[in-house]
């Protein structure tokens, strides 16, 4: 028997969201209820050739495990909605309806003070060391400044990667990305450091020991913004040359 | 080709508009294409220029002076929230106006102008150098390529002087990015 949790998933397409369900299929759980979202972008093109081509699941998660797998194996309720972004009032409306507090969000975007009423709260994992590595793109610049790499899981407030921090987990990584790998940056890294935080997250709950972790004080409030594709490049290069051929390859969790 | 998409893809402001990564060695292509201004550039309209400088909400005024006061990279509070505001106004809205109130209201017309972006990116630069901050590099790139962007479309050009001494600070901060030089 799957384990039970009473959390929500917010589900907005895409590989963080495939990734997530992996995870709880990994740890075997079974939670109360999927509200989809809809996301034209969700669908990344040559994802799925890309990731046989290089044995993505074998290392990380299977792109193609597809929600409706994850609904049919662990009898999950699903809820579909036409929102588009977490704002969006028809998904607040199903929110407010659902009895479960915690929900995991797997979209973007800061949240209206609304969403925040009636107890609930959100659960985001952010790519990066909070707070100092703030942005969607801040695993680029975290490379790129230190060859460090992190996800920070937590609740989610009024700004922007900013709340309560739920776990915190570092990785070391021996990466070679060739020029047959240009999605494994955004769509399988991303997507892959963030769903370990969540892994974390999900095995206190089990353990009913979820609880918040003291981060480090911010040495500022600026955020990093979207990475110019120079210097994405120039990250990726860095990262190459940080490859190590007698070494294991792959992303792994600092102990 | 690579070169040119990377310009126009760093006008977009959100993650979603900048296209997968690119693999191979894409720098000295895309170096190449910044230097272009120098061959593209028409010297500053002298008017145009004085009325970007004038007044004490000028931008470009502004800039100059935080560059005499600036020591080591060092920056007073107030210098730092100042260049710290327009850089997030121009991530936000992907422009700059020439002349900011002090609750950062626009309080000119003229936007777009390059010789700002080329001013406001040494600064950037000359930052990115001295303190290794990586968003400033970030955004003085972006600021080049709108520069770039601008210039082949016939708006005013920049200041030569300003243009080659912004391109080998870029130069330089690369190299730095690099080799750590």
């Amino acid at each position: 028997l799957a384990h039970k949790l009473s959390i929500g998933l917010l589900w907005f397409p895409g590989p963080r969201a495939t990734a997530y369900i992996n995870i709880l299929k990994e740890l075997d759980i079974a939670i109360n209820v999927i509200v989809v979202m809809k996301n034209d972008k969700g669908n990344i093109k040559g994802l799925t050739q890309e990731a046989a081509t290089n044995n993505y699941s074998a290392q990380y998660f299977d792109v193609d495990y597809s929600l409706q797998q994850y609904v049919e194996e662990f009898g999950v309720r699903i809820v579909a909605t036409s929102a588009t972004h977490i704002n969006d009032l028809t998904l607040s409306e199903i929110i407010f309806t659902e009895h479960v507090q915690d929900w995991i969000f797997c979209g973007g975007g800061i949240l209206k003070p609304h969403l925040f009423s009636k107890g609930k709260r959100y659960i985001h994992v952010h790519p990066g060391k909070l707070p100092n590595f703030r942005g969607s793109t801040c695993f680029y610049y975290s490379i790129l400044h230190d060859l460090s790499l992190a996800s920070s899981a937590f609740y989610m407030s009024q700004k922007l990667d900013d709340g309560d921090n739920l776990a915190i987990t570092e990785f070391n990584f021996n990466l070679r990305i060739t020029e047959h790998m240009p999605l494994f940056f955004d769509y399988i890294l991303d997507p892959w450091i963030r769903a370990l935080s969540l892994k974390k997250v999900l095995l206190d709950m089990l353990s009913e020991n979820l609880k918040v972790v003291n981060g480090e004080p911010p040495e500022s409030n600026r955020t990093y913004y979207v990475m110019h594709p120079i210097l994405r490049n120039l990250t990726l290069k860095k990262l190459n040359e940080h490859y190590d051929p007698k070494k294991i390859e792959g992303i792994f969790e600092c102990k | 080709v690579i070169a040119q998409n990377m310009v126009k893809s760093s006008v977009g402001k959100h993650e979603s508009d900048i296209p997968k990564i690119e693999c191979g060695d894409a720098l000295p292509n895309f170096m190449l294409r910044h230097k272009r201004l120098l061959l593209l550039t028409k010297p500053v309209s002298d008017r145009a220029f004085e009325k970007a400088k004038q007044g004490t909400d000028s931008v470009i005024s502004r800039l100059s002076y935080i560059e005499k006061d600036m020591k080591n990279g060092e920056l007073s509070y107030a210098d730092r929230d100042y260049i710290f505001r327009l850089e997030k106004k121009f991530v936000l809205y992907g422009e700059l106006f020439t002349h900011y109130d002090h609750n950062f209201t626009a309080t000119s017309e003229i936007t777009n102008y390059p010789a700002l972006y080329i001013h406001f990116a040494s600064l950037l630069l000359t930052l990115y150098l001295i303190k290794a901050d990586l968003n400033s590099l970030n955004t003085a790139i972006r600021l080049i390529d709108h520069s770039v962007l601008l210039i082949e479309k016939g708006h005013d050009g920049c200041e030569l002087s300003q243009l080659k001494s912004c391109l080998t600070l870029e130069e330089s901060a690369f190299g730095k990015l690099r080799f750590g030089t």
